[in-house]
């Protein structure tokens, strides 16, 4: 964590083993330790926890062992009665699967080889120590062939971020993004420049030390969404970035409280058709062909992109008055029954039924709105009504339980009304009780 | 006679055993469907209104071949057992409160409006994070588990250090 922790962290390990985790009495093999185990183990070599801030466990089987697990942070460990705050870090490996998931063979997920050495072992090592440091995934947020459109119209995406070690990421971008960074103190509050009105700005590369290493874009007049932007250069471990993903990388950041409990996720400013995981288009604003990013309902936008002295980038910042607030037409997300988007139940069995719909009202309209879901069942059989008061470019869950009485197919309806405006949305679904 | 006494006390032997592992039976069941019973099945609209008191724990699950096979489960500690409970997108669910730390308010969503990033609390429990103005080491105890049947270590012990704790992801 060296480089990108800019020499403010380093990790140092003792190291024990190899443990052999004994068969059971079959030939079985057994794949993990026990805790009692673990603890044990840790009496039997009078290893003093009290040392150590994370425990690293690194487990090798013939074959299908892989993946891996973290706590987020430290947590506490009872082990051998006494409580110690420690992360805890799994990662698997295994001879089979032709080496895929051997430690030292080079990473698996990498489409393009990394012009320097990137094993399985230190791809997972890299994103475990994130979690054990306390950061979550890197996320992205989806809005199809936009950048950025109404919120019923984009979609969260677990690992998103391409171009970070926390994300699923292909050995291009490994550092983290700016806004961990902050989280874990490795960039200065003063590194990063507060933009709440128009004009230039100036960008050093995420990958050095030394000036402006993020803006955090504000429109004045509304508080909910904000942009951080990071520039991206083909530096040390983000040095095959250059492939296609360099330059002005831009996260839609839904504000908390205050900037430390921000939610930012990537956006793709270059967008295609293609699923997120497999578009191979650049996520940056290129400076090549002077894209700009538009937020039309805050009256945002970023771009174009121009050369800087030494190595920096210049971002243009255009924010001007955000359109006045027009309610919109509810709009139903997909509907789950018992957490499935399946809909065959058991007759006689409370069955939960799920489902969300959004406000784009947008973001300069003032207040909630009072949105009714309706669930009703073929021949009111069941009709249940459901009040939310939901903000504007929010989102509110309806949930009721339905208990079928007879075996069949039934058709169930949710309705949703607007209150202010009066607009109305359906979603209509059948049910096989079995 | 001898031999009729010797079955006689044969038979009741038996069924004195046999109403004995009934009787065992009986209690492991009792033992198993109390266990059961402790498994907390929150229903949605009472998990959307709790307030859940506590330190937040949190384990990622990674698969690296498929995203959405990776899992977040969440729990509460509140100092005698740790208890799972549902926190995404979905939960209109907001914590407060937390105990032994300063962040008195945290939470996710509420009513589906964004409170706040849970992210900063588990940042804010590492100890020193922010602000680090000199190079701060972790230490870490790293042990290494051979399932039995591998056929070899994918690397010897000595190497260890070498192979993870000098490894690219150091200077990463």
């Amino acid at each position: 964590m060296t480089e990108q922790s800019y020499g403010k962290i380093t990790f140092s390990s003792d190291v024990y083993g190899w443990i052999t985790i004994p068969k059971q009495a079959s030939t079985t093999p057994v794949l993990y330790l026990s805790q009692t185990q673990i603890a044990n183990y840790i009496a039997t070599n009078n290893i003093n926890l009290n040392n150590y801030d994370h425990v690293l466990l690194v487990y090798y089987c013939a074959v299908d062992c892989k993946g891996a697990n973290s706590t987020v942070g430290k947590v506490n460990n009872v082990v051998n009665g006494q409580n110690y705050q420690l992360s805890v870090s799994t990662i698997s490996g295994s001879q089979g699967n032709a080496g895929k998931y051997d430690f030292l063979s080079p990473y698996y997920q990498i489409k393009t080889q990394t012009s320097f050495q990137w094993r399985n072992i230190d791809a997972y090592l890299a994103h475990e120590f994130g979690h054990a440091l306390g950061l979550m995934h890197a996320n992205a947020h989806d809005c199809g062939n936009f950048a950025i459109t109404a919120p019923s119209g984009c979609g969260y995406i677990e690992f998103g971020n391409v171009i970070d070690t926390m994300g699923f990421n292909k050995g291009e971008g490994l550092h983290f993004n700016a806004f961990f960074k902050y989280l874990l103190g490795w960039i200065n509050p003063s590194d990063i420049v507060q933009v709440n009105s128009s004009g230039v700005y100036n960008l050093s590369p995420l990958e050095i030390a030394s000036g402006t290493k993020m803006l955090h874009i504000n429109q004045p007049a509304l508080s909910d969404i904000s942009y951080d932007v990071e520039f991206r250069q083909p530096i040390g471990f983000d040095k095959d970035i250059a492939l296609n993903k360099d330059g002005v990388i831009i996260y839609r950041v839904v504000n908390g409280p205050s900037m430390q409990y921000d939610d930012a996720k990537l956006i793709d400013a270059s967008p295609t058709i293609s699923p997120w995981f497999s578009d191979t288009n650049p996520v940056s604003l290129s400076q090549s062909t002077q894209g700009i990013f538009k937020d039309d309902r805050r009256g945002i936008k970023i771009g174009p992109i121009t050369s800087g002295p030494n190595g920096s980038a210049n971002v243009a910042v255009d924010i001007s008055t955000p359109p006045a607030c027009m309610q919109m037409t509810p709009v139903i997300g997909s509907l789950f029954i018992n957490n499935s988007a399946s809909y065959t139940i058991p007759v006689g069995v409370p069955a939960n039924i799920f489902v969300t719909a959004y406000n784009d009202a947008y973001p300069t309209c003032v207040g909630n709105a009072t949105f009714v879901g309706n669930f009703m069942v073929t021949g009111g059989i069941f009709n249940f009504t459901q009040n939310k008061s939901i903000a504007p470019e929010a989102f509110g869950n309806f949930y009721t339980t339905f208990t079928p009485s007879t075996v069949g197919t039934y058709q169930l309806q949710f309705k949703v009304t607007n209150s202010i405006n009066n607009t109305i949305a359906n979603k209509v679904v059948y049910i096989i009780v079995q | 006679m001898n031999q009729n006494a010797n079955r006689k006390f044969k038979i009741i032997s038996f069924c004195v055993s046999f109403l004995f592992l009934i009787l065992l039976f009986s209690i492991f069941s009792k033992i198993n469907i109390k266990q059961k019973a402790q498994v907390i099945t929150a229903p949605l609209e009472k998990v959307g209104t709790d307030i859940i008191s506590g330190k937040l724990e949190v384990m990622v699950k990674d698969d690296f071949d498929d995203n959405t096979k990776s899992g977040i489960n969440y729990f509460i500690d509140d100092g005698k057992k740790k208890t799972p409970f549902i926190l995404d997108n979905y939960s209109d669910l907001k914590l407060a409160s937390f105990s032994g730390s300063t962040i008195k308010s945290i939470g996710y969503y509420d009513q589906g409006k964004f409170v706040g990033n849970i992210q900063s609390y588990l940042v804010n429990k590492q100890a020193p994070t922010n602000n680090v103005s000199i190079p701060v080491n972790h230490k870490v105890l790293t042990l290494l588990l051979l399932s039995e049947g591998t056929s070899k270590e994918p690397f010897v012990k000595s190497d260890a250090q070498k192979v993870i704790w000098n490894s690219p992801l150091l200077n990463l």
